[in-house]
């Protein structure tokens, strides 16, 4: 057997450091289902996002458990948490944090005073109502992972991962983010209604004001080890080249995408191999697969793909594109012969 | 209490010959794959090329029962070689479409959704998969049997139709060629017999060919008209008249050499001198005849200057040639002369000639039972006859100015053997012929030209001369 080796992340991922691995992402995911009831889905891609070392944009109505989510999982990997109520009103050194004059010894001279942006995860609480310029502060340090201020770079800590919400309805007085800067993203998750079940157990399980109990699965050192894991993920040339096509296939003129005004960018498919990683080393394996990459697909796509007028006066959505494309190019990149037909498995 | 039971894990080997089954396994579904995708890339590209040969074969089919139909066994190993000098140039073409092994095992790997481990194992990370206990069923592609068996279908409905439509051959459709007139076809049966065994001279043999070819000039679709018969027979009785002629003038000339050698040896000189004329009259003869003699003769040597012998030797060549000329008339058949019992010039009061108190002209060519005058008033219809013979009138457009053509009295002078039609009434003369067609069909070919070629220049003149033809 030939044991492949990655020249940047060291040799390949183990079968069983693969399923160790897999098994603590099991009880962090178990932990945070007993936070977020009826969102199993929402809850691995947050996982993968995390492991992929991504930032999350989650968009859903108010009162569905997405700041629930962020406490829960800081708890969970025992991670410091902040969280910032974006409004039009806020400013970048609220976010980055403000250099104050003190006296300190007789002397006096400014002291860099820590904004909430220093911590591990940040839950940035409808970011699209701040300001343009607040948002760019706060997407500079998604990007950089530093603050600059007076001269001076601060370092964020690790991992630092923002989890952003942004609210489909009202938007009325709200900035909506630009599309280079939701390209940094890595996933931008709907966050859905919750069916009469998980309602059920809503009411049945918790109570207005009271926390809900989360055990402490990971902490930051067993979190570094997860996150250095996945990139030592084994990335087939034959998955990295779907993943290629299929960023490929959102460009303009492409046969895929008709009505595409904008195709998604090379670091889409940055983030498309990253997730894949991240989805291969929660599934167990120590491989990514296509099927990893048709997962996490949409939820890298979706904001990384603008419609032009004409198709979203039709109706056409970006997750039905991404599905259509997901659809429509197929893992395997050879045409077959007219005397041959894919089966239907 | 018992001690727990101790599971042992299975030996190390065990294990790695388990790996090495599964590698084995999935390494021959993926050549399996392979394998197949490569056949269906062969077989698109193959079957372009057998329609394009089955295309071509079917005309070649038909071609060969056309012209040679002992060769389509030939045409269609012909055929199965173009199938396969196309299978191997589908082959070819379809090379750069091939599948290789990476490639199957992602079809593979994607359609049994075994996310992408046949690659990670074939590159050496993780394992392989194990196999499936009960056989993997979901195989990624299947085959489209529809256009093959449709292409299949019609080329061979093209071969058999090719090979079995009811159709003439080209040796059929020569048999169907309009043969010469039988009449022409013994004259010329005659004149090679006569040619090959040298009973006639070779400018004889090119006269009666020159004549055939006169005669068959014409279309081949007029050569059984009325005319056209009656030419060719015409030009058999006159080729026979001819014949006869010949082997009376040999027989004549033979009697002569005799007669000159028996008064040779013992005769006056009065009886030599005059046998001697009389053989250079034969001699005269036959030089003067339509058909001169095979091996040719010095007429100047022949007369009182012979010896006996050189005489007998003269008799003995006459009889030859006649002998040959009766030999090679017997066999080329068609003919019954009447030379063979026939020792002088005794008129046959069989032909024209003796019932019209001139002479002899019919060459004693039997004309059948019963007679048959052969005109219609009492100037003879006789192509060889002349125009002065015949009495005509001197042509009015060779007159010179001022020339007395003829004078006539403005009185009617019916002929009174003329055919006036029918007398009966309501008979009908010559039922199935009639109008112009019975007209042009009764004359003779000489006059067929003539009118023809007094019509063609009368129409390409007709603007100045058409009143003084009327």
């Amino acid at each position: 057997m030939t044991v492949t080796q990655s020249p940047s992340t060291g040799p390949q991922i183990t079968d069983d450091e693969a399923r160790e691995a897999a098994a603590v992402v099991g009880r962090l995911r178990r932990a945070l289902e007993g936070v977020l009831f009826g969102q199993e889905t929402l809850i691995d891609l947050v996982i993968v996002g995390l492991l992929a070392r991504g930032h999350i944009l989650l968009e859903g109505l108010p009162g569905l458990g997405k700041t629930e989510l962020v406490k829960g999982l800081s708890r969970a990997l025992d991670l410091s948490n902040k969280r910032v109520q974006f409004t039009p009103d806020l400013l970048p050194g609220d976010i980055t944090g403000n250099p104050l004059l003190e006296e300190v010894g007789g002397q006096r001279r400014f002291t860099f005073h820590q904004g909430p942006v220093f911590a591990n995860i940040l839950l940035a609480d409808e970011i699209n109502r701040a300001s343009p310029k607040t948002q760019s502060a706060l997407l500079e340090a998604m990007q950089e992972r530093s603050v600059t201020v007076m001269g001076q770079t601060h370092a964020l800590p690790r991992p630092f991962v923002v989890l952003a919400t942004q609210n489909p309805i009202e938007l009325e007085g709200t900035y909506p983010l630009p599309e280079a800067q939701l390209d940094r993203f890595l996933f931008k998750l709907d966050v859905p209604v919750t069916g009469v079940d998980t309602l059920e157990r809503i009411v049945l399980h918790r109570e207005i004001g009271v926390a809900p109990d989360v055990p402490r699965v990971l902490d930051a050192a067993a979190l570094d080890r997860l996150l250095e894991q996945v990139r030592r993920v084994y990335m087939a040339p034959a998955v990295a080249n779907y993943i290629a096509r299929l960023v490929a296939g959102t460009q303009p003129g492409a046969a895929t995408a008709a009505g595409v005004k904008f195709g998604a960018s090379p670091r889409a498919a940055l983030a498309l191999a990253a997730a894949a990683k991240a989805k291969g080393l929660v599934a167990g394996r120590v491989n990514a697969s296509y099927e990893d990459v048709r997962a996490v697909a949409p939820a890298v796509l979706r904001h990384r793909v603008i419609l032009d007028y004409a198709a979203r006066l039709e109706g056409l959505s970006p997750d039905a594109l991404v599905a259509r494309l997901v659809a429509e190019i197929p893992a395997h990149d050879r045409p077959l012969p007219t005397s041959l037909a894919a089966a239907k498995v | 209490m018992s001690a727990p039971r101790s599971v042992e894990p299975p030996s190390p080997s065990a294990c790695e010959r388990d790996a090495a089954d599964d590698a084995r396994y999935w390494q021959r579904r993926t050549a399996l794959l392979r394998a197949q995708v490569n056949a269906g890339w062969w077989l698109s590209a193959w079957l372009q090329g057998v329609l394009l040969v089955a295309i071509g074969g079917a005309f070649a089919v038909l071609w060969t029962r056309w012209q040679h139909e002992a060769a389509v066994p030939v045409v269609w190993q012909g055929i199965a070689g173009a199938l396969a000098v196309a299978a191997l140039a589908a082959w070819w073409s379809a090379r750069p479409h091939f599948e290789s092994a990476a490639s199957a095992r992602v079809l593979l790997e994607d359609a049994a959704g075994l996310h992408a481990r046949l690659t990670a194992a074939a590159a050496g990370v993780g394992p392989w998969p194990a196999r499936p206990a009960d056989g993997d069923r979901r195989w990624p592609v299947v085959w489209r049997w529809r256009r093959p068996l449709a292409l299949a279908t019609v080329v061979t409905t093209m071969l058999a139709a090719a090979t079995f439509v009811p159709m003439a051959t080209a040796r059929g459709i020569a048999r169907q060629v309009i043969e010469k007139p039988r009449d022409a076809a013994v004259v010329e049966r005659w004149n090679e017999a006569l040619r090959r065994d040298a009973v006639i001279d070779e400018a004889s043999g090119e006269a009666i060919d020159r004549r055939i070819a006169d005669l068959l000039e014409r279309p081949r679709d007029r050569w059984y008209e009325n005319s056209s018969l009656e030419a060719a027979a015409t030009l058999r009785e006159q080729t026979a008249a001819d014949l006869d002629t010949l082997a009376r003038n040999l027989d004549a000339a033979r009697e002569a050499a005799e007669r000159l050698a028996a008064a040779t040896d013992g005769g006056s000189a009065a009886d030599k001198a005059a046998t001697a004329a009389a053989l250079a009259a034969a001699a005269e003869r036959l030089a003067a005849g339509a058909l001169r003699p095979g091996p040719p003769f010095d007429r100047a040597r022949l007369g009182a200057g012979l010896s006996a012998e050189q005489c007998r030797n003269l008799a003995a060549s006459f009889r030859d040639n006649g002998q040959r000329l009766r030999a090679a008339l017997a066999q080329a058949g068609g003919i019954e002369l009447t030379f063979v019992e026939s020792k002088q010039d005794a008129p046959c009061n069989a032909c024209q000639g003796c019932r019209m108190g001139g002479p002899c002209d019919h060459a004693h060519v039997s004309r059948g039972p019963g007679a048959t005058d052969n005109r219609f008033t009492d100037r003879e219809q006789r192509s060889s006859a002349r125009p002065e013979q015949l009495g005509a009138k001197p042509d009015a457009d060779r007159a010179a100015p001022g020339e007395l053509l003829g004078v006539v009295d403005g009185d009617q002078t019916p002929e009174p053997e003329a055919f006036t039609g029918p007398q009966a009434g309501g008979a009908v003369a010559d039922p199935g012929a009639g109008g112009s067609a019975a007209r042009v069909d009764d004359l003779l070919p000489g006059e067929r030209d003539t009118v023809r070629r007094y019509f063609g220049q009368g129409s390409s003149g007709q603007g100045s001369s058409g009143g003084s033809n009327r």
